[in-house]
């Protein structure tokens, strides 16, 4: 028996319950060709290292099967490529067999969660910011004049030291 | 004139690695420039037999987008 991994990207656009469906989908399909599915796992959302077809994001899922022959793998690689939802994929032969993983936590993206906190903090900022108060800010606008006022005389008072000095 | 004598060795005989795998970018950021170049053995020090473990790695995670084929923006 030969062991094989399949890790294909599906398109990020489609909503989460999709991505189950997607993934029966597949499991049915290569199931047709007397296969043993080992492991079958969402890896989670990631940012590609490129865009494929306009996509920045992308829905990796793993699957690591064995099989008795190899002839079925060029009908099912093009089953993959006619399939809409699924934007890249590769077959990799694996010298060993995979061991069993259970339950996989899906990876979550450092970069997307940074950006996402990042998106959320200046919403906030704007909320606080509507409406109300202007009487507030004209006094706030006299204080800073006052300030701008007041700070040109340090300068003049080094200038006068310099001179001295030399 | 002076001569950098300092051996290099290779990385995964030190570390006791034999198997490089594709999905395993963190491994394989080492081994590329900040364009997304494979870094030549003679400067990573690596032996030949592992230096084609890593470049086929690299080249089955440029293809399914884990690592940049080219990096021309700054960010990773």
């Amino acid at each position: 028996m030969r062991y094989y991994e399949l890790l294909y990207i599906v398109n990020p656009n489609i909503e989460d319950d999709k991505t189950s469906v997607i993934i029966d989908e597949i499991g049915k399909e290569i199931e047709k060709y007397k296969v043993s599915i080992i492991n079958h796992n969402i890896w989670g959302k990631k940012r590609l290292a490129y865009p494929i077809k306009n996509n920045k994001y992308g829905i990796y899922i793993l699957l690591q099967f064995g099989a008795d022959q190899f002839e079925f793998l060029k009908e099912f690689e093009r089953y993959l490529i006619l399939s809409k939802s699924v934007i890249r994929h590769q077959i990799v032969k694996l010298d060993e067999e995979p061991a069993k993983v259970e339950d996989v936590e899906p990876i979550v993206d450092e970069k997307e969660l940074a950006e996402k906190e990042s998106f959320e903090i200046p919403e906030v900022e704007a909320k606080s910011d509507v409406g109300t108060e202007e009487i507030q800010d004209v006094s706030e606008v006299e204080k800073v004049e006052d300030i701008v006022e007041a700070e040109p005389e340090e300068p003049v008072v080094e200038k006068e030291s310099k001179e001295e000095s030399e | 004139m002076t001569f950098n004598t300092k051996k290099k060795y290779c990385y995964f005989k030190e570390n006791g690695i034999t198997f490089i795998d594709y999905k395993d970018v963190k491994l394989l950021r080492r081994f590329i420039t900040d364009q997304g170049k494979i870094i030549p053995r003679r400067v990573t020090g690596s032996s030949a037999k592992m230096h084609r473990q890593l470049v086929r790695a690299i080249k089955q995670a440029r293809n399914i987008a884990l690592m940049p084929f080219t990096n021309i923006s700054s960010d990773g």
